[in-house]
């Protein structure tokens, strides 16, 4: 039976990781299935279920702000969508076959390595790029575009290239997303940034757009499967809401970097006990 | 180009039915919480899910409409293959899954 106490406690972990989200752009699932697995010891099926279904919300959320702006760049997204929704299929069926032959613990290592490898981008910076001469990919799939950045108070033109690279990338972090119930913004970014050599501020926006569609097709397949519990949902989607709200708010510009490391160092700890856990340690 | 004021309209749409899911949550929370009735209140919850996953779909659906009235042939046929990809989880996988 789910207390009121309970369901606060879980209101306060959806705030706080859409606060985090906000203020790293590190989706909300780093927090919330290492904070219900580990400390409220939610199995950890019923963690990712929560997580997934509250990417949706952050990406759908902040639908207009990335509308608005004009950075996100949909055709790109939604190309690179082709290698996602696959990999969020086979990722989903994978956590199916996991979790029916109680091999979860796998799940817990597994996580914890990729928040690890999701702090070192973070932690990096990125500047506006020197455009790089256009492959075959940059003219057939028409990955140009254009957007005007704020802190450099001008327009910047783009191109990206390596679209079958990027694609590649995208199929894992399909796989990842629905293996373990998380958006995998931060591949997606890598993918876009580092792979395909298109701006950091165009891959953030693009990946926030696309993790919504990613994550719903994994949805799915755990709602099926019954890894969606309503009553445990419903107050991680409310806080992490709430708290993508408070925090685009009161973060106008960009987090000190000082806070960046703050953060970076506690999922570091995170991602440590998550791996202790899987391996039986903990 | 895409007429800028559809971009505007869906992501409005977006923004509603993520707040919509949120309110319907809240009511759901509320009713079993404080009214104690699991039943109703976890059948407003599965709506409010419900109406959050359709929040991307529509996404989808939309970027369909627009590329073809674009006329971008290229993109039409990729934005469907994405929606394609979509149903089958819906529609096709939990069958299979359930078996």
């Amino acid at each position: 039976m789910i207390t009121l106490i309970y369901s606060v406690f879980l209101v306060l972990t959806g705030i706080v990781a859409g606060l985090v989200g906000a203020l790293t752009g590190l989706g909300g699932a780093v927090i919330i299935t290492p904070v219900l697995s580990i400390l409220f010891g939610v199995p950890l099926e019923y963690a990712a279920g929560a997580s997934l279904v509250s990417t949706i919300a952050t990406s759908s959320g902040a639908a207009t702000t990335y509308i608005r702006d004009r950075i996100t760049n949909v055709r790109i997204g939604m190309s690179l969508e082709i290698a996602t929704t696959l990999g969020a299929i086979a990722g989903s069926l994978s956590a199916a076959f996991v979790y029916t032959h109680n091999l979860s613990y796998l799940l817990f290592i597994v996580f914890g390595a990729v928040i690890l490898l999701s702090v070192y981008p973070v932690i990096r910076d990125g500047g506006v790029k020197a455009r790089l001469k256009s492959d075959w990919s940059t003219k057939f799939f028409e990955l140009r575009g254009r957007y005007y950045d704020k802190a450099l108070k001008r327009e910047v033109k783009y191109s990206g290239i390596r679209w079958w690279f990027g694609e590649s990338v995208m199929l894992v972090a399909g796989v990842v997303s629905g293996l373990l119930g998380v958006g995998s913004g931060v591949l997606k970014v890598l993918a876009m940034d580092s792979g395909m050599h298109l701006p950091i501020k165009v891959s953030t926006s693009t990946s926030d757009f696309m993790i919504g569609v990613t994550a719903v097709t994994g949805s799915v397949i755990y709602w099926e499967l019954g890894y969606i519990q309503p009553l445990l949902v419903a107050p991680i989607l409310i806080g992490v809401l709430v708290g993508a709200y408070v925090g685009s708010a009161i973060m106008e510009k960009e987090p000190s970097r000082k806070l960046k490391n703050i953060f970076m160092l506690v999922l570091v700890v995170v991602a440590i006990e998550m791996i202790l856990r899987g391996l039986g340690i903990a | 180009m895409k007429t800028p004021n559809l971009d505007i309209m869906l992501g409005v749409v977006l923004k509603l039915g993520v707040t919509l899911s949120a309110a319907i949550a809240i009511i759901g929370l509320i009713v079993v919480l404080v009214f104690g009735n699991s039943t109703i209140g976890e059948n407003f919850i599965v709506t409010s899910i419900i109406v959050l996953f359709a929040t991307p779909v529509i996404r989808v659906m939309a970027s369909v409409v627009s590329f073809a009235m674009e006329r971008n042939a290229l993109y039409t046929i990729i934005t469907l293959i994405v929606l394609i990809n979509i149903l089958v989880s819906i529609l096709i996988i939990p069958a299979m899954v359930l078996r």
